[in-house]
């Protein structure tokens, strides 16, 4: 005897646009409350060294060390001591972790395609300009300039991996379903 | 080897060596975004079927865990051999920026300089596990731009047309 149609499980279904699952919020929750805590922490290691607390703020600058360059004349301060990375650095972290928090004002949590490429080279345009004349001495950059340039590539960033987060969320919860649905 | 590893273990090799390398830090958190998106460009390539976004995290994962272990490999040695010169540095900072706290920072660091080997090992262990963690997390992000920028196929599996039913489904219900 023949399935009833009513037992179909639909093999696709259009995602693109519709409503967020409860997996796209958690996957896009991770990644903005991972970007803040990041960007946070950036402000812990001074927030340390000055505090006494040396064998932490070591652990910090040590460990931000080797993703930046860590130049206090090109670092914004705070507690008297710089951050744990450079103005540039924090501006793009800053902006990451802004375009994460607010990307579901600007595109729906259901999407799982990325922008057009063009977009985030665009962003990347004035902070490589910036960074370029300043290298060539053309032009003396600022913390502002530094840091507001990485801020929109950090924001830009944001909206390319918020819709690959929800994808692998989505893809491993269909995973982890099957899994169980065999063992039942 | 699998042939899906390889392109992760491609892009954590070379996040990994160049992160590990000593005075190469100096823009941005790239390597790690690097090892990541060679990794996945790596990926693009190889795959005969279009890469979703989401295969980025499992790509920039496995290089960051790559990369990870390279820097465990090499960095930590060479940290050991440097280390005297970056409490230089954070003393002559700390001279600079913050006279009062300078004389306490001064002290300890004479206290861990005055370490054994094995001691020096544990209290490098919270700023180790800090560039795993960074290391790991800015490979995902480089595997997931990585897709996005050089995956330029459409279609695949969440973009293919839905598959016929079971031929065992028809309009017998009820009957």
């Amino acid at each position: 005897m023949p399935d009833s149609i009513y037992s179909y499980v639909p093999q696709y279904a259009a995602a693109q646009g519709a409503r967020p699952t409860p997996r796209a919020l958690v996957a896009w929750g991770v990644v903005a409350a991972g970007a803040l805590v990041f960007f946070a922490a950036l402000f812990a290691a001074p927030y340390a060294a000055a505090g006494g607390h040396f064998s932490l703020a070591r652990s910090l600058y040590d460990g931000f060390g080797v993703i930046c360059h860590q130049q206090p004349a090109r670092s914004f301060h705070a507690w008297g001591m710089p951050l744990a990375v450079c103005a540039r650095c924090a501006g793009l972290y800053a902006g990451f972790a802004a375009g994460a928090i607010l990307y579901p004002l600007f595109r729906t949590l259901g999407r799982t395609d990325a922008p057009a490429r063009r977009w985030l080279f665009l962003a990347a345009a004035p902070t490589s300009i910036d960074f370029l004349l300043g290298l060539s001495g053309l032009w003396e950059n600022t913390h502002l300039s530094r840091s507001l340039t990485a801020a929109l590539l950090g924001a830009v960033a944001a909206l390319y991996v918020v819709p690959g987060a929800v994808d692998f969320a989505a893809s491993r919860g269909r995973k982890l379903f099957r899994v169980r649905a065999a063992r039942s | 080897m699998n042939n899906s590893m390889k392109p992760a273990i491609i892009g954590g090799l070379v996040g990994g060596i160049l992160t590990a390398l000593p005075y190469s830090t100096s823009c941005c958190c790239i390597w790690g975004l690097v090892g990541g998106a060679i990794a996945a460009m790596l990926a693009v390539k190889e795959s005969q079927t279009p890469l979703q976004p989401g295969n980025g995290v499992k790509f920039g994962a496995i290089a960051g865990a790559i990369a990870a272990a390279i820097y465990l490999i090499i960095g930590i040695p060479l940290a050991l051999v440097t280390g005297s010169a970056t409490m230089g540095a954070m003393q002559g900072l700390m001279d600079r920026v913050n006279p009062e706290a300078a004389e306490q920072f001064r002290q300890a660091a004479e206290i861990m300089q005055n370490q054994p080997m094995s001691e020096r090992i544990v209290a490098m262990i919270p700023g180790t596990l800090l560039v795993i963690c960074l290391l790991v997390a800015f490979s995902i992000v480089g595997g997931l731009i990585g897709i996005a920028i050089f995956e330029k196929r459409k279609g695949g599996p969440a973009g293919a047309p839905p598959p016929p039913p079971p031929p065992s489904f028809g309009g017998a219900t009820g009957s």
